[in-house]
């Protein structure tokens, strides 16, 4: 395209060497109607009225600059292509193709333009996108997590887990009701199971009374409350299977890598989704959810592994974790039970944890008259049995809502431990 | 900094805002020959007041496109690609805004937005982890961050308002760190309220120390309107295109007779809600609370269900504050064109807004339906949709045929952008 515009009669060949644009020269908003001509090297910016790129009049271009000087705008979507001029003007050009063929714009000219453009390329993009975001989900930020939960000190560990436990004992725990004899005993354990795990001096456990549970606070701290101790009852080792769960926890520094993890996600959760806005964006928390609740069951999985070694190791059986998974399961399911049965009686169902040991008189004092009153945290056993097609059934609806469960399936766990043996 | 980005975008997108201050010349003599949009200007009855509606062009298959190499390009380079991605967005969002046959353009450098992310990202990360590990010192960092809030959201808007055009010519955003202040100062009180009540929960009950801990939330809620307003106001009043500026007679006592009406609209369906959710109870509760079908999950569903009917009555309010709230400040802006030396007057050039609440409703519903439906994949397409609605309900009135608009002080494009990206022009706004 480098005919020289003297040699050509213009008129008939205006489209080869000329595009439609609509020029603004950047000093007012005016918008003029114009015809970008190339002549050699030169591009020369015409009046739309003027047929030539001579002119029809004897009026001067309303711009013209060497072609190395103009800058070509990167091209977006359907929207006009825009050329700076050296002296701030520019001139907008619908048509594409054309102004590539003007100005003989080379595949090297805007990049990004031209992946966006090409289909092959969005879809291997899209698929390296869903590749890219898998990889970065399985693999980097669970590594950047290790990386920086070791380089966290103890100290500011021990502080978190410090706060965390003032909050709860002002949320509703309370001091163990549990005779100062058993708390020593049990306590003896933990330390021995401690020292085996060369965490001497850097666990500490301490009694709660709350819902059946034991957790780990960051920096070493243990909670095992009273209701936990009563529901596994005369089975020591299954206790213990419980604590090296735990310890686990503290060996893996697991809530640390939990919130260093949760906020890497929030970043990369942020950095796809911000184009959302308005009251769409509440499904923006969708996948930082399902993701932390899928870190947790992993975190969970791993404090398992570790408990049955330490099991191993201290000369216990990992079996006694199964049993302690079962107990704790038993306990719920009479729970849920007796839940199911309130209701077919028209009751409330009452509160899911409260220890029936220890009856509330608002809410134990209207037992079902059909069955004698439950005791799901000392003997669940009795209430569950020759009942087992209605606890099938709520195993069953538990098994489908696992991908929004904190803990893995507890059959899972209790069939690993047992293969752990 | 979830205040922070808020108050630097307060409604939509960003480019909304943008076109809010869009104010171009007509094309007295030009336009009849040489116009290709497919709506011409047409004359209210009323009065000779010509219209010259917004219009978006883009399409969610181009912008679809943009999208996955945008947020490839993002992963891979592990975040450092957003700016260039922005500047992408706002490309695509930008010159496929029309007015009065031409488009808008953005033409920020990615670099200055590199820099003003990185120290806002180790800010966030800063808060948000010492947010959980210590919330004392997250209220302190609440109030650092509070007070810089001003600072970083009036550099944003003179970034990103410098780096939009209309017809080659800027806008601009001259509005200071004391304007800034007169609208963000609710958010200081609150993070310094904070500090002097922190809100704590006792099992032992509710006493005198839990109802201080609500006055930071109470004083908050109290003084949002005015924020909201004053930030409108601050945007309108403050900014200009070329050698033209743009004001506004819209008073913040308009906001909050907008809010009022919104709470009284929010009562009004609260009626109708509890009816519905009285239905869905006596509908659904004897399904399942029959013992062949209850499970674990029975009264997680029934609250999930009785939540549905509330939901619904918060997506009309806030539909119905989104659309007037446009509607109240855009109406009352104009652009005043400076008269050449040859004129003794200048030009009034008047913004347009007729966002409706159940345009936006249907736009948020169907939005949310398409995200939540396609797993994300239909996020282009509900972005587009949003920049199609905003665009339509957009219009510019004049009612002399349109002189020209000068650029300000003579300053060519590139000149003017030099200008707004500036060290101090920090872009922040994700």
């Amino acid at each position: 395209m480098t005919t020289s515009a003297t040699t050509v009669d213009a008129s008939t060949h205006a489209s080869e060497r000329s595009v439609a644009a609509v020029w603004f020269d950047g000093k007012s908003s005016r918008r003029h109607p114009a015809r970008l001509w190339r002549v050699g090297d030169e591009l020369l910016l015409r009046a739309a009225g003027d047929a030539t790129v001579e002119g029809t009049t004897d009026e001067l271009p309303l711009a013209h600059a060497a072609l190395a000087e103009v800058r070509v705008g990167s091209r977006i979507g359907d929207a006009p292509y825009p050329i700076t001029f050296p002296g701030g003007g520019v001139a907008l050009c619908a048509d594409h193709a054309a102004t590539d063929r003007l100005l003989g714009l080379g595949v090297a000219h805007d990049t990004v333009s031209r992946l966006e453009r090409a289909s092959m390329l969005v879809a291997v993009a899209l698929a390296g996108l869903v590749a890219a975001l898998w990889f970065a989900y399985q693999h980097l930020i669970p590594a950047a997590t290790d990386f920086a939960a070791q380089r966290i000190p103890r100290e500011t560990e021990r502080h978190l887990g410090d706060v965390a436990l003032k909050a709860m004992d002002r949320y509703g725990f309370k001091p163990s009701l549990l005779a100062e004899s058993q708390q020593e005993k049990i306590r003896a354990d933990f330390d021995r199971l401690a020292a085996a795990a060369g965490m001497r001096g850097q666990a500490t456990l301490l009694f709660r009374k709350q819902s059946m549970n034991a957790f780990a606070l960051p920096g070493g701290t243990v909670v095992l409350t009273d209701e936990l101790v009563r529901a596994l009852g005369d089975d020591h080792d299954a206790l213990l299977a419980v604590l090296a769960h735990e310890l686990g926890h503290q060996a893996h520094r697991d809530t640390l890598r939990h919130l260093i993890s949760g906020s890497l996600t929030a970043v990369l959760v942020g950095a796809v989704t911000g184009d959302v806005s308005g009251v769409a964006a509440i499904s923006t928390a969708v996948p930082s959810i399902a993701s932390t609740l899928r870190f947790s069951r992993a975190i969970e999985a791993e404090a398992d592994s570790y408990a049955f070694d330490l099991l191993r190791q201290t000369g216990h059986s990992p079996a006694a974790f199964a049993r302690a998974m079962e107990r704790m399961r038993a306990v719920q399911l009479c729970r849920l039970l007796r839940a199911k049965d309130r209701a077919a009686a028209n009751r409330a169902p009452g509160p899911m944890y409260d220890p029936d040991e220890d009856p509330n008189p608002l809410t134990e004092s209207s037992s079902t008259p059909e069955r004698p009153p439950a005791r799901c945290l000392s003997d669940p056993a009795d209430y569950l049995r020759d009942r087992d097609a209605e606890v099938a059934k709520l195993d069953l609806e538990g098994g489908m809502l696992s991908y929004v469960s904190t803990h893995p399936a507890t059959e899972e766990r209790i069939a690993r431990a047992k293969a752990a043996r | 900094m979830s205040e922070g980005s808020d108050a630097v975008i307060p409604a939509g997108p960003p480019d909304a805002e943008s076109d809010a201050a869009a104010a171009p010349d007509g094309d007295s003599s030009a336009a009849p020959a040489t116009a290709v949009t497919a709506a011409p200007p047409d004359v209210a009855a009323s009065s000779r007041e010509t219209r010259y509606p917004f219009s978006f062009t883009g399409r969610a298959a181009d912008y679809f496109r943009i999208w996955v190499v945008n947020t490839f390009l993002l992963i891979v380079t592990l975040g450092l690609y957003s700016p260039w991605a922005k500047v992408r967005k706002r490309q695509f969002f930008l010159r496929h805004t029309w007015a009065a046959d031409a488009n808008f353009d953005f033409h920020a450098n990615p670099w200055p937005i590199l820099r003003g992310r990185l120290i806002a990202g180790l800010l966030f990360a800063a808060y948000w982890f010492w947010g959980n590990v210590n919330p004392k010192h997250a209220a302190w960092l609440g109030l650092a961050l509070a007070a810089a809030t001003p600072w970083l959201a009036v550099s944003s808007l003179r970034f990103n308002l410098g780096n939009t055009s209309y017809r080659n010519l800027r806008f601009r955003f001259s509005g200071g760190l004391r304007d800034s202040l007169g609208v963000f100062w609710p958010f200081v009180l609150f993070a310094g309220l904070t500090l002097l009540f922190p809100f704590e929960v006792d099992a032992e009950g509710w006493g005198r120390e839990q109802w201080k801990g609500l006055v930071p939330s109470l004083v908050l809620m109290l003084f949002y309107p005015w924020f909201v307003g004053a930030y409108r106001l601050m945007l309108l009043r403050r900014s200009g295109y070329g050698a033209a500026n743009l004001g506004t007679t819209a008073r913040v006592r308009q906001i909050y007779a907008v809010y009022a009406r919104a709470g009284l609209l929010f009562l009004a369906l609260a009626l109708p809600a509890a009816v519905a959710n009285g239905l869905l109870v006596v509908l659904l509760k004897p399904r399942l609370s029959d013992p062949a079908a209850f499970t674990q999950w029975t009264t997680q569903i029934l609250f999930l269900l009785n939540l549905l009917p509330w939901a619904a009555v918060a997506i009309c309010a806030y539909a119905y504050t989104q659309s007037r709230l446009a509607n109240v400040t855009l109406c009352a802006s104009h652009l005043e064109v400076p008269p050449p030396a040859s004129a003794a007057a200048g030009q009034m050039i008047r913004l347009h807004s007729t966002l409706r609440m159940r345009t936006l409703l249907k736009l948020y519903v169907l939005n949310l339906l398409a995200i939540v439906g396609s797993v994300g994949f239909a996020m282009p397409w509900a972005a587009v949709r949003s920049a199609r609605v905003r665009a339509e309900s957009m219009a510019l009135l004049s009612d002399a045929p349109l002189d020209t608009v000068l650029a300000q002080d003579g300053l060519a494009g590139a000149a003017a952008a030099d200008a707004a990206s500036e060290f101090f022009s920090l872009d922040v706004a994700l």
